[in-house]
């Protein structure tokens, strides 16, 4: 017999020990795998029907974003009880390093200023 | 006016719920594939494993780990892939498995300062059987597995993957994340120690 030959007959042959060691798995081995893989197909289907709430979680938070955005970002319209300054303007002074004592009494140190020049 | 909304309304819930419903079928479908392409591979996986760590339990848990991967990462895949897929992620976690049990009989060897038991206890199997008492014993099942066990790790999941699983040489590469020349060469080697074993007894 041709080498190639055996070698197929050998392998078939291993095969088949194989297969037959499957047919002869014992009950509790095979209720475990049969529990396994409900479990894990019971995940399956609940990993598919969560993608409806992520997809509709993902527009919510499309929606939410382009609101506040709308909202919060500072527009060049004038601030309401003050004619002189704009949002935009009123947002700087908010974040400045400087205190708001210092803009309160803005008019104050140029006025001072105006008369040293003086 | 009124009759034209109420229609085009009415027309597009029929629309969402035939939607719903098409995609509640493709996800039953799909379930349905998978359960028959777990329930056809699960056996021969948990022989595969069980080859690989000589312990029943150890190799339902990998099993259980390569099925609950497969399923959360690529159940949305072609059934077509699925294959390689779960050959790929089993490989991968026998492998796992061997490197950790390896690492722990290392340490379990450093605090006992007993080297020669935690080499034996690596090798042993369940029935603490040699090849040749089991061959003796006429158990030809056990005594092939106590054979497969004896050759290295990565030779016997490349060997049961082409001699048994049926995959080609390029897809055991994928499926073990190696070489094509890297299989061929566990292949020779793994069917020339099994073929010289068996002759022997």
């Amino acid at each position: 017999m041709h080498e190639d030959q055996i070698d197929q007959q050998f392998v078939k042959g291993i095969k088949q020990e194989l297969d037959r060691s499957c047919q002869q798995l014992d009950a509790a081995t095979l209720s475990r795998l049969n529990r396994i893989r409900h479990a894990a197909l019971a995940s399956s289907v609940s990993l598919m029907g969560n993608w409806g709430n992520v997809f509709a979680s993902a527009i919510f938070s499309v929606v939410l974003m382009v609101v506040l955005a709308f909202y919060l970002v500072p527009s060049d319209e004038l601030v309401p009880g003050n004619p002189n300054l704009t949002e935009l303007e009123a947002m700087e002074i908010l974040s400045d390093e400087e205190s708001l004592d210092f803009y309160q009494d803005f008019e104050f140190y140029q006025w001072l200023s105006m008369n040293e020049d003086l | 006016m009124f009759y034209s909304c109420y229609d085009s309304l009415f027309s597009l819930e029929y629309d969402e719920s035939r939607n719903s419903g098409n995609q509640e079928i493709a996800i039953l479908e799909n379930s349905q594939a998978l359960e028959k392409f777990l329930s056809d591979m699960e056996r021969r996986a948990f022989r595969r494993a069980q080859i690989a760590t000589g312990n029943r339990d150890e190799a339902l848990d990998i099993v259980q780990d390569a099925m609950f991967a497969l399923v959360s990462k690529y159940a949305n895949k072609s059934p077509a892939d699925w294959k390689l897929l779960f050959h790929r992620i089993l490989t991968r976690r026998i492998i796992d498995w061997h490197r950790q049990s390896k690492l722990r009989a290392g340490f379990a060897s450093w605090f006992a300062h007993d080297n020669a038991d935690a080499e034996q206890a690596d090798y042993e199997d369940e029935t603490g059987l040699s090849p040749e008492q089991s061959w003796s014993l006429g158990e030809s099942l056990q005594a092939l597995d106590v054979l497969l066990r004896d050759l290295p790790l990565r030779q016997q999941q490349v060997f049961l993957l082409r001699a048994w699983e049926g995959l080609s040489e390029k897809e055991t590469a994928r499926a073990m994340s190696c070489t094509v020349g890297t299989v061929k060469t566990h292949y020779s080697r793994a069917r020339t120690y099994l073929r010289q074993r068996l002759q022997e007894t």
